[in-house]
């Protein structure tokens, strides 16, 4: 074969040059990790020569395993039925030896030797004849693994092509960990510092989209107002720091006796709340559960009011305000146990 | 063949200095760093820049803040504070900014010159210079200046043309950087009274007691508790009590002195960092800190104070030591202060 010529080898250069910079721009469009992945898989497959589709992983050293944050074909774009997908890395040894190392790169072809036919034939399916894995790393470190995947022939790659591969990925670490530090810091902003329960703006937020959600699938909320019993005696018996103590384990109790789909914060110095997607008398028994468990572990009880969004209820605050006035009554009538709205 | 040639080496070149603008800004979530790594690269980048200076305007309060310079020679030294510059004597520039586009340009040589904006360019050696809006997202957030210490000749269009496209590089990177920022403020903050929140406070207990360790002084830390606020808070509801605390915050806020630190530690618990105070100077401020809560949100409130003895590093025996002497006040009564050496 003829080497390019000069002007042709210009004219690539110049080529990959627009794409760095292009990507030097887009990248940084981003603040989330998921928004720069997709930014970068379809980037490395629209830019690398015969790359038909590109999938971006993070790595999970203990677990052994990577998960799917973006794949992007050529034909059909970004593909979401992959993303989150985990697989181990057991079935990928060499990959798994890339990352650990924090080598250049690795090539993988379907006719390799290390794969037997049932993993062929799941290539074959994916059409994953030939691919390029690289390991995307964030200040020295690898966090992720891209591959770029050639669906025609199980070709060798160019070295030219490697190359630009790696100085894309090399381009997007400072986008990666931007996002990281971005994602990071709104996480600990919607967090109470103390509790690590939502923060007050944090949970009207989430009860706002909960009750969102329930206009649209019909589906019920119920709210429970908690508000410790005498914490203030601790308080002022033990100190401060007893109390940070004290709720601390009150927001564990809280964390074990709900479930992930439930939304609990912290919207005050011993007020808490949860929110529920269920009707009240599932409501009630997680509200009876509670104080049992802050009664055997904490030694504390709480006053809860329970109310049910209902069409009556408009937003957030009316239901906040509706469970707040049934707790005040459990106050008034002696404290600990909880008390429902009936319609 | 000559001139299309240098042409093209033009384009590469711009181009490489566009693609290392572009990462070397997003290298950084720090708004000063972006802007600072900005006017190098204009410097750098623009063929006759000497130095480059960037201000972020602030329209409510209709002037600019000095934010960052570049020149040739580098950074120079930077006077002390912030610099404001109103816009009052410079409403082109004002009408620039209000609109987004375009840009000014400024000659020393030019006799139509405002006395006004001569003095600016006599004031910093410039013989001419351009301005152009830095903007994100559509709206102005500051001013570009670029200046030519040598020349006063007019800036080609290819000049100013290519001062731009450097700095709309830039947007990305100063919204990124203006998004964490707020967000950093937020996460070290109390959403209801603004006030640092538990954490925040603590961290900043320990880099107080640091620094006093190294320089002997020493640190008093204060607890304050609000006398009986649960039974208002039980009685007339969150709302009402919300209202109080935020009073209370704000009274806490007034009494401060520079370089006091306030915290939200918990539901009606405020704390105080007095940097340099002993006992006697942290007793007269927590005097000072009752008294304004009474005369302000009408507030009663217990207080009890540490201070931290030199070679005291964890913040958390400190807190417990003003704690203890905050129940002792309790005890012996509300509206009451109680020291611990």
């Amino acid at each position: 074969m003829k080497p390019p010529s000069r002007q042709t080898r210009a004219e690539r250069d110049r080529r990959e040059l627009e794409v760095l910079h292009r990507l030097a721009v887009e990248l940084p469009q981003s603040l989330t990790v998921a928004g720069v992945m997709d930014t970068l898989s379809r980037e490395l497959t629209h830019s690398v020569d015969r790359a038909e589709e590109c999938t971006i992983s993070s790595w999970n050293e203990q677990a052994d395993e990577l998960t799917i944050l973006s794949s992007y074909g050529r034909e059909g774009g970004v593909d979401p039925t992959w993303c989150g997908v985990a697989y181990p890395l057991s079935k990928w040894p060499r990959s798994r030896e890339l990352l650990r190392t924090g080598g250049s790169h690795i090539t993988y072809r379907i006719n390799d030797p290390e794969f037997d036919d049932t993993v062929r034939g799941e290539l074959r399916d994916w059409q994953w004849y030939s691919w390029l894995a690289l390991p995307l790393s964030v200040e020295g470190r690898s966090v992720g693994l891209i591959e770029v995947a050639d669906y025609r022939s199980s070709r060798a790659w160019a070295r030219r092509d490697i190359s630009f591969c790696q100085t894309i990925a090399g381009q997007a670490a400072m986008a990666v960990r931007n996002a990281q530090l971005y994602e990071d810091l709104a996480r600990r902003v919607d967090h109470d510092s103390l509790t690590g329960l939502l923060t007050h703006g944090a949970f009207y937020k989430r009860l706002g989209e909960e009750i969102a959600r329930a206009g649209r699938d019909g589906t019920p909320v119920t709210l429970l107002a908690i508000d410790l019993d005498d914490f203030k005696a601790v308080n002022d018996r033990d100190g401060h720091l007893a109390g940070d103590r004290t709720l601390r384990m009150v927001a564990d109790v809280l964390r074990e006796g709900t479930r992930v789909s439930d939304v609990i914060g912290r919207l005050g110095g011993d007020e808490f709340a949860v929110a529920i997607p269920e009707p009240t008398v599932v409501a009630a028994d997680v509200a009876a559960r509670i104080n049992t468990q802050l009664l055997a572990k904490v030694g504390l009880s709480a006053s809860i009011g329970v109310a049910e969004l209902t069409d009556a209820v408009g937003d957030a605050a009316e239901l906040v305000d509706r469970a707040d006035k049934l707790l005040l009554e459990v106050k008034r009538s002696g404290k600990r146990g909880f008390r429902l709205w009936a319609a | 063949m000559q001139a299309p040639r240098r042409s093209h080496e033009r384009d590469r070149r711009e181009l490489e200095i566009l693609h290392r603008v572009a990462l070397t800004l997003s290298a950084t979530l720090s708004f000063d760093d972006v802007l600072t790594a900005l006017a190098r690269e204009l410097v750098f980048g623009v063929e006759r820049a000497c130095e480059c200076a960037i201000s972020v305007w602030e329209p409510e309060h209709d002037h600019l803040v000095d934010k960052a310079v570049f020149t040739v020679h580098g950074t120079p030294t930077w006077p002390e504070g912030p610099v404001h510059t109103p816009l009052e004597e410079f409403r082109d520039t004002r009408r620039m900014l209000k609109r987004g586009t375009g840009y000014l340009e400024y000659r020393i040589s030019d006799p139509a010159l405002r006395a006004a904006d001569r003095e600016v360019l006599d004031a910093w050696g410039w013989r001419s210079v351009i301005e152009l809006p830095l903007v994100v997202e559509g709206a102005s957030v500051g001013l570009i200046e670029v200046a030519d210490y040598k020349s006063a000749r007019s800036w080609s269009a290819r000049d100013v043309a290519f001062s731009r496209t450097i700095a709309s590089q830039a947007a990305m990177a100063v919204r990124n950087a203006q998004l964490y920022e707020d967000l950093q403020l937020r996460a070290d903050r109390d959403s209801l009274t603004e006030l640092l929140n538990h954490r925040a406070f603590y961290d900043r207990l320990e880099a107080e007691l640091a620094r006093a360790c190294r320089s002997g002084g020493c640190v008093a830390a204060v607890v304050i508790d609000l006398d009986d606020f649960k039974a208002l808070n039980d009685s007339r509801g969150h709302l009402v009590g919300d209202t109080l605390l935020r009073e209370a915050a704000a009274a806490l806020a007034a009494t401060s002195r520079e370089g006091d630190v306030i915290g939200r530690v918990g539901g009606d618990e405020f704390a105080f960092i007095l940097p340099g105070a002993d006992a006697v100077q942290a007793e007269f401020m927590v005097r000072r800190i009752l008294a304004a809560l009474i005369s302000g949100p009408g507030v009663s409130a217990s207080a009890g104070v540490a201070v931290a003895e030199s070679g005291e590093f964890d913040p958390l025996t400190v807190m417990g030591r003003a704690d203890a002497s905050l129940l002792a006040a309790k005890r012996g009564g509300k509206r009451t202060l109680r020291l611990s050496a």
